[in-house]
């Protein structure tokens, strides 16, 4: 009767732990590209957020020309906040980013518009 | 004989199991990290929201200013007009009239110039008075600051400091002056203390001839006066006119988030949940018009003209605490610091928690800087 050749201990434990890791590591990567992803949309919310209330409030003098930034009206002049004409007014600014892409996943487009109105 | 060397058996896996819990941590500062982004993230929502809702008030408030500033003006050169009324008549011959001996030496072209000049005064203050009430200023500041906080935050709930000294809810009166042979003062609710200058003079003089009987003396020089209520100023510097607001709620627009339920304000992502309002975000925020005063203020010295009858036909009479001409007409509103000095001795910051001190309750000033 032949018997299988015997593999020696030692060797067939190595390999063991490399294979196990080898089958969480789409997980881990999930994880980390999950991760990468969230923080990329919280960072481009954010952005977007800051950008648009700079916007509303002192136009294209702080941020002119940079991002996807839409200056609506702002009550500066470029110098100082212009003088209060009417009590009916209406101020915005408007201003997207992008989040990142992930592995198979587009960026997330985040649209922020800050208002100040009397409306 | 056992060893002390493990089983094959029991040694397979042991990877596995360190990474599945390398994975559920990683998992729970996922969700730890996702939550504070999305906590970071609605704060400078909320934060956005009260700068833009007080800035709107602030900006109501520095239109109405500016508004009761131009209309103030009006009453200034309405009474300019009379001076000039009043002058003309006196280069042309210091209204002479022939007055019955026994009378007062009257002019009833120069009468009747006041009387007109007065109705045109009136009609000036009278576009001042219904400008200044507290619902045209105050409560147009305040919708204003609400329509805003919804207009960027849907079922924001937003309210200013109720009781602080300048305040937009801690209202001005203006003051239509009583005063000598004006009568009693009426007071009104309003953005700021005005008050009214009571004893504008309009003078003229009298060359009064007597005609019969001869007994009379000629007089030859007698003055008139005639005194009227015309413009406003404020009656202090102090403090500026300012707007301190905080809005508070639960972003009900999702951002990383589940959904929120219908008629609660619940949400959370990974079970970060809101319920109760525990975990609302207060901000605040601070907004004052540029500055802080509407005019007129202080007499210069030739302004400050003591004597009743003048070359002139119209004067400011004695009083000392007058104020000149001019007046600030450009307020503007803006952002400012909490620990920005007023025009007064306080700070925004200072006020705020006198407002707590008056109502029992201390406001949290950390959340107040940004």
């Amino acid at each position: 009767m032949r018997t299988r050749p015997a593999i020696p201990r030692l060797r067939r434990r190595l390999g063991q732990s490399a294979v196990e890791t080898m089958l969480l590591m789409p997980l881990l990567v999930l994880v980390v590209i999950a991760m990468y992803y969230l923080w990329s949309i919280a960072w481009a919310s954010q952005n977007a957020h800051l950008r648009a209330r700079e916007y509303a409030l002192h136009g294209d003098t702080y941020l002119g020309g940079r991002g996807n930034n839409e200056s609506g009206s702002a009550p500066f002049s470029g110098t100082n906040y212009e003088r209060a004409d009417s009590t009916s007014f209406h101020f915005s600014g408007k201003s997207s980013d992008r989040s990142l892409p992930g592995v198979g996943a587009r960026g997330e487009d985040i649209d922020v518009e800050v208002v100040i109105t009397s409306d | 004989m056992r060893t002390l060397a493990p089983s094959r058996r029991a040694r397979s896996g042991q990877a596995a199991v360190l990474i599945a819990l390398s994975i559920f941590a990683m998992l729970l500062l996922l969700a730890m990290a996702t939550n504070v982004g999305v906590v970071v993230n609605d704060k400078i929502r909320m934060q956005t929201t009260a700068d833009a809702a007080t800035y709107a008030a602030a900006y109501s408030e520095a239109a109405s200013l500016n508004e009761l500033v131009d209309l103030n003006k009006g009453i200034v050169d309405a009474v300019n007009q009379c001076r000039q009324v009043m002058q003309t008549g006196l280069v042309a011959g210091m209204w002479p009239e022939t007055v019955p001996c026994g009378c007062q030496p009257n002019s009833i072209a120069a009468e009747t110039a006041i009387s007109v000049c007065k109705v045109n005064i009136d009609v000036a203050i009278g576009r001042f008075v219904a400008r200044a009430p507290y619902n045209r200023t105050v409560g147009t500041a305040l919708d204003a600051g609400e329509a805003t906080a919804n207009a960027n935050f849907a079922n924001s709930r937003v309210s200013f400091f109720s009781d602080i000294f300048g305040s937009p809810t801690f209202p001005g009166t203006y003051m239509l002056q009583g005063g000598f042979n004006i009568g009693p003062p009426v007071i009104f609710p309003s953005i700021a203390d005005f008050r009214q200058v009571s004893d504008t003079a309009m003078n003229y003089m009298v060359l009064a001839t007597c005609g019969s009987p001869p007994t009379c003396v000629p007089t030859p020089m007698l003055g008139r006066t005639t005194y009227m209520k015309t413009w406003f100023y404020k009656e202090s510097r102090d403090p500026d006119v300012w707007v301190a607001g905080r809005v508070s709620g639960t972003p009900e627009k999702q951002f990383l988030d589940t959904a929120y339920r219908s008629g609660g304000s619940d949400g959370g992502f990974f079970g970060a949940s809101s319920t109760g309002g525990d975990d609302e975000i207060y901000a605040y925020a601070v907004a004052k018009p540029y500055d802080g005063s509407v005019g007129p203020s202080e007499l210069n010295g030739i302004q400050q003209n003591s004597n009743m009858v003048g070359p002139l036909g119209v004067y400011i009479s004695r009083g000392t605490t007058y104020p000149k001409l001019s007046m600030y007409d450009e307020y503007r509103a803006r952002l400012a610091g909490a620990n920005e000095n007023l025009e007064g001795t306080l700070t925004p910051d200072e006020l705020i928690r006198l407002d707590g001190y008056r109502n029992g309750k201390m406001w949290d000033m950390d959340k107040f800087k940004h």
